[in-house]
């Protein structure tokens, strides 16, 4: 099971050796989860641990559309997002189909499009997948 | 007592037909792990048993046949599928059939299987 100790109050104390798959799968409007993740995502790669690569598919695909007007005080998570991947070299990956069946406007570029071949791989590749 | 093996993929799924935007999302997921020849065992909870039920009229509601795809998996790789015995009874007491055999099996003896699964994925 877990190599080391995981305590949700407290990320800095996920053993570091493990590396982390993260799959969104909400809009950034739907529900509260989009943030979440892009916060434990945050809190994961300050602390160390490797995050291989956030992965979004179904609605969460919405959190690579720019150019949304947000309401004052809510945070802007394509942006919150890029900025992630720019810092840490995290890849965004998000599923090509998802996006087709959703939006035709231009994805931010720290979106990478990928496939669910991707996700399965990354899945066998990787200690955990947490799923949001 | 966990059954699973360290490679195989555990998806659960959660919601019923047509519920999210594209009706094949689930079955494409587990399509994919199929084609990568990794064992799967779908666990299908409350009403998203009714993915697999043989008598839809698809045709006269003008919604797609790619859930029949679900029939195909085990020619691709090993799959085993477990539901809730109360859908399952509720199934076969409307005279349905399900694309699959499927196992019944309660939550919680699905949710000490999963501890077998290689990876367990929630879609």
């Amino acid at each position: 099971m877990w190599p080391g100790r995981f305590e949700a109050e407290n990320v800095h104390e996920i053993d570091i050796t493990v590396k982390f798959l993260v799959i969104v799968n909400e809009s950034p409007w739907g529900s509260d989860l989009a943030l979440a993740a892009n916060r434990f995502v945050g809190a994961a790669l300050e602390s160390g641990v490797e995050v291989a690569a956030v992965f979004f598919r179904e609605d969460g695909v919405y959190n690579a559309l720019q150019g949304e007007n947000c309401d004052p005080g809510t945070p802007d998570l394509t942006e919150a997002w890029g900025a992630l991947a720019a810092q840490s070299g995290t890849r965004l990956l998000m599923c090509s189909s998802s996006r087709a069946r959703r939006f035709r406007e231009q994805s931010s570029p720290a979106f990478i499009e990928s496939g669910l071949t991707d996700m399965m791989e990354l899945m066998i590749g990787c200690d955990r997948v947490i799923s949001f | 007592m966990p059954v699973g093996d360290a490679l195989s993929i555990g998806l659960i799924i959660r919601s019923r037909p047509y519920l999210q935007r594209s009706a094949r999302s689930q079955l494409d997921v587990a399509l994919v792990a199929a084609v990568l020849e990794l064992p799967l065992r779908l666990y299908f909870l409350g009403d998203s048993i009714l993915q697999l039920q043989n008598a839809r009229a698809l045709e006269k509601s003008s919604l797609p046949a790619g859930y029949r795809a679900w029939a195909s998996l085990p020619d691709l790789t090993e799959v085993t599928v477990f539901a809730e015995p109360s859908w399952l009874q509720r199934i076969s007491g409307a005279e349905l059939r399900t694309l699959l055999t499927v196992v019944p099996k309660t939550v919680a003896a699905m949710r000490a299987d999963w501890q077998g699964c290689g990876k367990v994925l929630v879609l």
